[in-house]
């Protein structure tokens, strides 16, 4: 397995806020990462550079061993923490648009999901709650079978059975190995799926690591350890 | 890969541009009431003038949501939220641009023959005659060979380089005002800057066809003299040539043609800047 | 069956889980085990996970891989007996320390635990 994403010295900052300081890491495929740290750590700026959205940075950001661009972009399937779609939308436009758009959608799979969570074929976005839109997008992003996925707080502000649910469709939709990145800071709920965990602290990756070796070294949940790095009380 | 983006960019814009048809629909037929009811008795004459207001206000609604339109397609669609799906599919920048021009100028085409047909119907429909479209044809084919083809192609040219600029402009401002440069207040800024652009370059083609001959209507001496000669008078029959004639001057044509070629010129670098924008500084924040 | 994050690692606890199943014949011998990913699924855990814990269990012959790349349980009366005995000496070694500081002999032991066995199959 080689690294699919490779990042090298990253320091970006908004303005006088700098917000990644010198940012390494080395990512395979195949693995279900978590990226793991308090609001405001730099988890979705991180996200946003990978997925192209934030474009001006120091450092070398490589996927598939390429920069940003047309060629990463096919291969990354991305979740923002907000609602991306115009209100009007409805999943039959928003399947004709990925279906010409991205060669790895899978219309099938969307249709499915959109059974198993109960959303209407024709209904506009506007007409949706916020937790039907948030499944709505999460079924978008995982009907592609891409290389690598960029999930960003997918159950945050959800209520505990939709994050069981949204979990469950994460591991059941997914493109077999790929790279699975997902940020959050409710590491209770999503600790038993991933293989590795990245702790972002005010810009500074301050560990990552292999979650069982990191279980074994400490003798904690890696929640507890999260905890413990960051001072926090249960959320 | 462009094709299925102007696809989609045009199925996109159609919320915006929709209102704008409607209302040439609506306005020409508040027109062609009013025109209808102004012939009757006075007893309309109230419900006459307000129609006549409607129809002002409906133009200004035209002109108003049109741009608003244009707006809503260069800059509103591209970020904030937007940008959140622009910015990751799997396309060039380049493509986004091209996608971007094409679709305005489709639509362009598309409210052009709407106004042009609604206008041609609203003319058949008060004249009562079926002679009207065939005067529209026969005035439209005098003025084409009076002007010959060559002066038509500068002036398409022309028309085409213009809107380009306009075009190109808004998007490089759009692309500086969202890149990591600025923080705040991105769509003022876009707006203030948008005027300062234009109005620079504005003033640097406008120096070059300032004073500058490039067409005449000439209307026939003897019909200016004495205007009721045209008592009986029909065109299908007579000829255009008895009402007007129309002069172009060749050196007016070869500025227009400069004009377009800078226009052009400069449109391309504006392209060039906001593809170097969107690859390099590009921020998209909600 | 609801993972816990504690002192037993997540593969350990499917094992354990699955040696369970497979020993009081809820999985029977020869019944085809689900795919990896519906386990992930089901477990809400990482497929990796999964696949660790079925590589244990294969080692240790409970489950086997056929040609068509599906595990299935084993057919070996012999095994699950195998299993059986291990599980109860496991629990009962379990049981044996956690009492320990109880301070009873092993014969007041073995008569309560005759007395509970009464009271709970009634």
């Amino acid at each position: 397995m080689n690294n699919i994403i490779e990042i090298k010295h990253l320091n970006k900052n908004y303005g006088k806020y700098d917000i990644l300081k010198d940012v390494n890491l080395n990512l395979d495929q195949g693995k279900i990462v978590g990226l793991c740290g308090p609001n405001g750590a730099g988890k979705t700026t991180l996200i946003k550079i990978l997925s192209g959205l934030l474009r001006a940075y120091e450092g070398e950001v490589l996927v598939d061993g390429q920069p940003i661009g047309k060629n990463s972009k096919a291969l990354i399937s991305y979740l923002p923490d907000i609602h991306y779609f115009d209100d009007s939308i409805t999943a039959k436009k928003a399947d004709s648009l990925y279906k010409d758009m991205y060669a790895d959608y899978d219309s099938q799979i969307f249709l499915e999901l959109l059974e198993k969570m109960k959303l209407d074929y024709d209904q506009p976005l506007k007409k949706m709650s916020k937790g039907m839109k948030e499944k709505f997008q999460l079924a978008l992003c995982l009907s592609r079978q891409a290389e690598i996925y960029l999930i960003d707080e997918p159950i945050a502000g959800v209520d505990p059975a939709s994050r069981d649910l949204i979990i469950e469709t994460i591991l059941g939709t997914y493109h077999e190995d790929a790279l699975i990145i997902i940020s959050t800071h409710l590491i209770q709920d999503i600790e038993a799926v991933l293989d590795e965990v990245i702790f972002l602290k005010e810009g500074e990756v301050m560990l990552h690591e292999n979650c069982d070796e990191l279980r074994e070294r400490t003798g904690q949940s890696v929640n507890e350890v999260f905890r413990e790095v960051f001072r926090w009380s249960e959320n | 890969m462009v094709g299925k983006l102007i696809k989609h960019e045009f199925l996109d814009s159609r919320k915006s541009f929709m209102p704008v048809i409607g209302l040439i629909f609506g306005s020409t037929l508040v027109l062609t009431i009013f025109v209808k009811t102004s012939l009757q008795n006075n007893s309309m004459a109230f419900v006459n003038s307000i129609l006549l207001l409607i129809f002002f206000g409906m133009s200004v609604a035209i002109a108003v949501m049109s741009l608003m339109a244009m707006i809503d397609l260069l800059y509103k669609s591209i970020y904030n939220k937007n940008g959140y799906r622009l910015f990751t599919l799997p396309v060039k920048s380049w493509e986004i641009v091209a996608a971007k021009i094409i679709v305005t100028f489709i639509w362009g085409i598309i409210i052009g023959l709407i106004t042009f047909i609604t206008f041609t119907i609203f003319l058949v429909i008060v004249t009562n005659g079926a002679d009207t479209v065939k005067l529209i044809g026969s005035l439209m084919s005098y003025v084409i060979s009076e002007l010959e083809l060559r002066f038509i192609a500068a002036s398409l040219i022309s028309f085409i380089s213009s809107n380009i600029i306009t075009i190109t402009i808004l998007l490089f401002v759009g692309s500086m005002m969202n890149s990591a440069y600025v923080q705040n207040r991105r769509g003022l800024k876009t707006f203030i800057l948008y005027l300062v652009i234009t109005s620079i370059v504005t003033r640097i083609t406008a120096g070059f066809t300032l004073n500058q001959n490039i067409l005449d209507i000439i209307f026939q001496e003897t019909v200016i003299i004495n205007p009721g000669i045209l008592e009986g008078f029909d065109p299908l029959v007579d000829g255009w040539h008895h009402l007007f004639t129309i002069n172009t001057w060749v050196d007016g044509m070869q500025v227009m043609l400069k004009v377009a070629f800078l226009e052009l010129i400069i449109s391309g670098l504006f392209v060039f800047g906001t593809i170097w924008f969107w690859d390099n500084k590009l921020e998209v924040i909600d | 069956m609801k993972i816990t994050m504690g002192s037993i690692p997540i593969y350990r606890q499917i094992i354990d889980y699955f040696e369970l199943e497979i020993a009081s014949g809820s999985l029977e011998p020869g019944e085809k085990i689900d795919s990896i990913r519906n386990l992930a699924q089901q477990f809400k855990v990482n497929p990796n996970t999964v696949q660790k814990a079925l590589l244990e269990l294969e080692r240790d012959n409970y489950i086997y891989t056929d040609r068509t790349n599906g595990k299935f349980v084993t057919e070996n009366e012999e095994i699950i007996t195998g299993l059986k005995k291990m599980l109860i000496e496991r629990f009962a070694t379990e049981f044996i320390k956690g009492i320990s500081r109880l301070g009873f002999t092993k014969e007041e032991v073995l008569h309560m635990v005759s007395e509970a066995w009464e009271v709970v199959y009634e």
